[in-house]
């Protein structure tokens, strides 16, 4: 019984730290969305985000630095780009990038005391992930197998069937509608994630919980699967490692930040609702094997200062 | 009428999210779950439901107008238009794991 009670605790505080992180990215993302649907028109978008390839990834990863797009909220503005016609490379870079490198999660990482390296690392990480993953879809002429096509919002923003026959609207009202319906669209990912993140924490054995006791590798391991179930967002992450920086492992805590900002369960949801699951495995791929390597990098360099 | 009601059960779901972050806030749960830092932006998200439920409620009152006075006969033409928020029970989600598991 104890144990049962044991389980069903962990399961609620997953489930509960999932959601609650998740859901100030995603109105952030509604928001944004609402406001690229309704005060940009296609043109403008294109101009920005549809010119050479190269160009328009950074100006992607620009995007993300500025808007506030982290965690989930970053999925919803790259599917409104693509709605309206940006270049599927700047829309990936953008989205990828988001977590890792928004206003939000930066600022969160300099103002939290001996997390600036750390905050740092994370920021190039992801500039350099969000580059190389564009890159790599640009290689792709043809937009329809690399994203669904099919889930790309309506044209009007969304809300243009709700304010239909209410004469002339303000665009405050349609923003806020757009956001609103939005926001409600994504919820049922960001459940589906709590509940399955959630189930698997409490399910693991508590000993790969980190601090994980044993070698390096295995610690790492730990600290990385921990980052993708527990799904934290960019500033909850920097959080639980500044909490475990005396006993975890340096190795570990790096891990944690880098997999935790690219890949983890609310994230593979999200990114799933707009590119085939091919796509999806590279990315997972890649952000996997770039956060080892930026590990082993660091660590044959004598580590962070 | 169809679609309206589905707005003011959006309007609902939101106000009750938006309140069930805010009264985390107020007892203090919220640092059972989150780092009590992150509470600024628990509260934000919150306040930031509420007022889109405010919003969205006004839209739905706004629309009944429109309809007695046009002798509702646009008003059911699109019912399963883009209002995309069939999902909306899942709100109910959150709240069920905290009262269940607290």
């Amino acid at each position: 019984m104890t144990a049962f009670l044991d389980s069903a605790h962990r399961f609620s505080v997953g489930f509960e730290r999932i959601f609650l992180e998740t859901a100030p990215f995603l109105l952030l993302g509604a928001f944004t969305s609402a406001v690229v649907a309704h005060l940009f028109t296609d043109a403008d978008i294109q101009a920005l985000f549809k010119g050479g390839t190269l160009g328009s990834v950074i100006f992607g990863i620009l995007a993300a630095v500025i808007l506030p797009v982290g965690d989930g909220g970053s999925a919803l503005v790259a599917r409104q780009l693509l709605r309206k016609g940006a270049g599927v490379p700047a829309a990936a870079a953008l989205m990828a990038a988001g977590p890792g490198v928004t206003l939000i999660a930066t600022g969160a990482g300099l103002g939290a005391t001996g997390m600036a390296g750390l905050a740092g690392l994370r920021f190039a990480t992801a500039i350099i992930l969000a580059l190389v993953f564009g890159l790599i879809l640009a290689q792709e002429s043809e937009p329809k197998r690399i994203i669904k096509v099919g889930n790309l919002p309506t044209v009007g923003g969304d809300s243009a069937s709700l304010l239909e026959g209410e004469g002339q609207v303000s665009k405050a009202k349609a923003i806020v509608l757009t956001a609103s319906i939005e926001f409600l669209e994504w919820m049922p990912l960001l459940v589906i994630a709590a509940l399955l993140g959630g189930l698997l924490q409490a399910l693991i054995p508590g000993g790969w919980n980190p601090p994980v006791s044993g070698s390096g590798a295995w610690q790492n391991a730990g600290s990385g699967l921990w980052a993708m179930l527990t799904a934290q967002s960019a500033v909850g992450d920097l959080h639980t490692v500044q909490n475990g920086l005396s006993s975890w492992s340096a190795g570990a805590q790096r891990i944690y930040l880098l997999v935790g900002m690219a890949v983890d369960v609310k994230l593979i949801l999200f990114y799933g609702r707009i590119f085939r699951f091919k796509v999806l495995l590279y990315w997972i791929l890649l952000s996997l094997s770039l956060s080892l390597m930026a590990g082993l990098v660091i660590e044959s360099f004598g580590g962070l200062s | 009428m169809k679609r309206n009601a589905r707005i003011k059960f959006s309007a609902l779901a939101l106000a009750v999210l938006g309140l069930f972050q805010l009264s985390l806030i107020w007892d203090g749960r919220l640092a059972d779950y989150v780092d009590p830092r992150q509470g600024i932006l628990v509260f934000l998200t919150g306040l930031g439901c509420v007022i889109l439920a405010q919003v969205v409620l006004s839209t739905a009152g706004k629309r009944s107008t429109n309809t007695v006075e046009n002798d509702g006969h646009k008003e059911d033409s699109d019912a399963e238009g883009s209002w995309k928020s069939a999902g909306l029970i899942w709100l109910v989600v959150p709240l069920m794991v905290f009262l269940l598991f607290r």
